[in-house]
């Protein structure tokens, strides 16, 4: 568990085991899914971004466009909207499988302590998953009608 | 280069989750989410676009350019030359993504007055 080389003064020791070779196959399988799910989220984050910012334009945004996309919580859904949902619930997964395995990493390489690793992995990891379900079920779901 | 990869991703995922928690709340509470479709319009959200957008765009041609040269051993005499390919096809759709960006807001600003 404990690193092998001296203590050198002014850094810290690392308490974190020496990166999992290649042939562990968790590593293995996480590798290949940010390969697969970033060439998914090439097309799919870059033509939602396209369509928000360039197209419809941040400014112009309202809750209409929500509710005409997601449809209205207990009412019938068109295709359309089902089509909509589809879409967004695969971007918002692979999205937020690829940021949190990015995190991860990022995370093993600069918090060196066991413990400070463990404890941010676990705060972010519930954090993205909490927002994925809310997600996942608001998409599900449809828009609340305001009451105006 | 990979520093500013792993920066960009860090930004994109802290946007996402605000976004996707903000998104949420058209089931969950559709005056916070109103609220949150109009926190975007503002100045600071404004900057914030832009610099998501950056973060965004470079994360997926650099990320393409990883992928490429994991793919491809032979290539990898060529790391210079890859890298600024990237930068300038990052360059070239960045440039006019951010002009049409500005555009909006300016025009909402415009509108808000």
């Amino acid at each position: 568990m404990t690193t092998q080389t001296a203590p050198v003064s002014g850094r810290t020791v690392r308490t974190l085991k020496p990166f999992p070779a290649a042939r562990n196959n968790f590593e293995r399988g996480l590798w290949i899914f940010m390969r697969y799910s970033g060439i998914a989220l090439l097309f799919l984050a870059i033509s939602h971004f396209g369509l928000q910012h360039l197209l419809v334009g941040t400014h112009n945004l309202s809750v209409g466009d929500t509710e005409l996309r997601w449809g209205l919580t207990g009412q019938n859904v068109t295709v359309e909207q089902f089509l909509w949902r589809v879409y967004y619930l695969i971007l918002l997964v692979l999205a937020m499988g690829h940021g949190l395995n990015g995190f991860r990493q990022v995370a093993y390489d600069y918090l060196n302590q066991r413990g400070i690793y463990r404890g941010t992995l676990l705060v972010v990891g519930v954090l993205v998953i909490v927002m994925t379900i809310l997600g996942t079920i608001a998409l599900f779901m449809g828009a609340t009608p305001m009451k105006r | 280069m990979w520093i500013a990869h792993r920066l960009s991703g860090l930004g994109v995922l802290l946007f996402l989750i605000l976004h996707i928690f903000g998104m949420s709340m058209a089931f969950f509470n559709p005056p916070l989410h109103e609220a949150m479709l109009n926190l975007y319009k503002s100045p600071p959200f404004a900057v914030g676009e832009l610099i998501l957008a950056v973060c965004m765009l470079y994360h997926a041609i650099n990320g393409t350019r990883i992928a490429l040269l994991e793919l491809k051993p032979e290539w990898w005499t060529q790391q210079q030359k890859a890298t600024r390919v990237t930068l300038i096809i990052t360059a070239i759709v960045t440039l006019p993504w951010l002009l049409v960006m500005i555009g909006y807001t300016l025009q909402g600003l415009a509108k808000a007055h």
